[in-house]
């Protein structure tokens, strides 16, 4: 029983990288209607800073998150700016080769320069104890900044003059130039908050996980099985959804013999799975 | 009758048979070995025209890569090594695979497709490391090689292999389903309008796509000797084939062929180079095409330079 509600817990906290790493993804696709492959990667630069900035100049995990968000924006704005924002008008299927061209491009750079090694930061990792259940306290506040990211952006998006913009931008881009919308600056900025998110995910994931140069294109397509099943514009969905894959790998990493190597397959399979039964895709994608 | 244009395509690919067929008595056995990758990775991006030629832009074809691999290592080592018939095999399992991926994928469009078929290579991957009894887990299977691992007859088994491949392309592209797909992938109202069943057809090219990857497949297994998970339903097989296809021209033979030769040459230089990250290439290559070339070097050829995409031009439409 104990085991149980450790591996509980374990596959709930997992679930808050896993939507830390999705809200980027689902923000610049429900405006943008572009599926970034290379989320991942801008995931991965950000986990890099944050191990970067740790081990050379000794910068709090924490506090690099402000670095990981401005810096991959920045890597964000210009990759938009220099190549995403010339084919929006392309048939997907250019989106896709572009975005996954990038994902190539950011991995393979992080190989040599970095090298495959998978990185950890050389830190005291504190555990906490609460009844039987034990954590990794770095574990719990990756978990909290996830969902607090997600509750903001979901506020941003619903309640403010920006996010009601974005989401006139997002229902007809015409009639948004029409009412005075600067569109392709509402794009670039949309697509710059999108990387910076990456950013601040993989900032979280460097204390958790493993920094290496594939880490971000396992997350990448895990939030891709994220998004799939949660549908759109909607973060509560976003929320179920990570914490459906989060428990289902845990559980099966733990109940099924060589359970982590087949807890890898699992996002693939939902991907499979949800396409099969509901092939016009995602929930919420307009009518066109 | 034949057209005149009919006639040069075929007086140019026996020049370049001849030329392929002549070129292991110039040089060494390294790059004897480099030539047969080349003509590999040839049939496989040409097999993936096929496919795209429906509007269905696999980035998941290592997955058939995998499956002819594996069905043929499988059936090796049960039956015994019989290359030719190992082959078929592949081939026909490779394409069962492909109607059952199929039934999921027919009905997706653009970005859907693409990640299911992705999700599906990558599903392998992880069967197939995971699976021991069988598939051999993350250590593989070994295979006997053929013709003694002699670099020739392999070499010409390649060629023989990828001009097969040229003239099965030639022959769809020229019967009724060629037609039917670059209708298909224009318009599948207009498809339907006209009489053509798009499910028909889009099945038709994804079995034949897969067919010759699986080939291919048990070719490549028995090339190398040895299959690890990795090496045959790895991301970087399905990238380096999409990337050939698209710097060369999806929609064309001839794209096929120049993309696969000059992006393998290119792969090889930088991995002699760089010892990790090899790969920029293709995301280099797969950037700079969809945003200048998006008909790839064929485009560049057929239309001057009206193949130019002009990105500098801002695309967002303010009408």
């Amino acid at each position: 029983m104990t085991n149980f509600l450790q591996t509980t817990f374990n596959g709930i906290l997992t679930s808050g990288v896993y939507i830390a790493v999705t809200l980027g993804l689902a923000l610049v696709f429900g405006i943008m209607r572009i599926i970034n492959f290379a989320h991942g990667e801008l995931v991965m630069i950000g986990a890099y800073i944050t191990y970067w900035m740790f081990t050379l100049f000794g910068v709090n995990p924490y506090i690099s998150l402000i670095l990981d968000a401005g810096i991959v924006f920045l890597i964000g704005v210009l990759m938009h700016k220099l190549a995403i924002e010339k084919i929006l008008d392309a048939p997907s299927i250019d989106q896709v080769l572009l975005t996954f061209g990038f994902s190539v491009l950011f991995q393979n750079i992080a190989l040599i320069l970095w090298t495959a090694n998978p990185l950890a930061l050389s830190r005291e990792t504190v555990s906490v104890k609460i009844g039987n259940i034990q954590f990794g306290k770095d574990r719990l506040i990756v978990f909290i900044i996830g969902v607090a990211i997600a509750l903001v952006l979901s506020f941003i998006l619903s309640k403010t003059k920006i996010g009601k913009t974005l989401n006139a931008v997002s229902q007809n881009r015409t009639a948004s130039y029409l009412i005075g919308i600067n569109v392709p600056l509402f794009y670039t900025i949309a697509f710059g908050i999108s990387a910076a998110l990456a950013g601040i995910a993989g900032g979280l994931i460097s204390t958790v996980m493993y920094t290496s140069p594939y880490v971000g294109a396992r997350l990448g397509l895990r939030a891709f099985a994220i998004l799939t099943l949660a549908g759109l514009g909607n973060v509560n969905m976003t929320l179920i959804a990570s914490l459906i894959l989060g428990l289902s790998e845990s559980y099966i990493s733990v109940y099924v013999p060589q359970g982590p190597g087949w807890a890898e397959g699992v996002s693939f399979l939902i991907i499979l799975i949800v396409l099969a039964v509901r092939p016009s895709g995602l929930k919420g994608m307009r009518a066109e | 009758m034949m057209e005149k244009n009919n006639i040069m395509k075929i007086l140019f690919w026996i020049i370049v048979f001849g030329i392929s067929a002549s070129i292991p008595f110039f040089i060494g056995s390294y790059y004897i070995h480099l030539a047969t990758s080349v003509f590999i990775y040839i049939a496989l991006t040409i097999a993936i025209g096929i496919l795209a030629k429906t509007g269905q832009v696999s980035i998941g074809q290592a997955a058939f890569f995998g499956i002819g691999a594996y069905a043929a290592a499988i059936f090796c080592r049960y039956l015994g090594p019989l290359p030719f018939i190992e082959f078929i095999i592949a081939g026909i399992v490779s394409s069962i695979f492909a109607l059952g991926l199929g039934a999921i994928t027919l009905r997706l469009k653009g970005i859907y497709f693409s990640i299911a078929t992705l999700s599906f290579a990558e599903t392998l991957l992880v069967i197939s490391n995971m699976e021991r009894k069988i598939l051999g887990g993350a250590t593989g299977i070994a295979v006997p090689p053929l013709f003694g691992n002699k670099i020739l007859p392999n070499y010409y088994l390649s060629l023989f292999l990828a001009f097969l491949t040229l003239i099965i392309a030639y022959l769809v592209s020229n019967s009724k389903i060629g037609f039917a797909a670059t209708v298909i992938r224009h318009d599948e109202r207009v498809a339907n309008s006209i009489g053509i069943n798009p499910t028909k057809y889009k099945i038709v090219a994804f079995l034949i796509s897969a067919f010759i990857t699986g080939v291919i497949g048990a070719y490549f297994m028995h090339y190398v000797t040895f299959i690890v998970p990795d090496e045959v339903f790895g991301l970087h097989i399905s990238v380096a084939i999409l990337a050939m296809a698209i710097f060369g021209g999806i929609y064309s033979v001839e794209g096929a062929f120049i993309g696969a030769a000059s992006l393998k040459i290119l792969e090889e230089y930088l991995r002699l180079k760089i010892r990790y990250g090899h790969m920029i290439g293709y995301g280099i290559i797969l950037i700079l095409a969809v945003l200048f070339m998006p008909n790839g070097v064929m485009g560049l050829i057929s239309k001057g330079k009206k193949g130019f995409r002009n990105p500098f031009k801002s695309i967002i439409k303010r009408s």
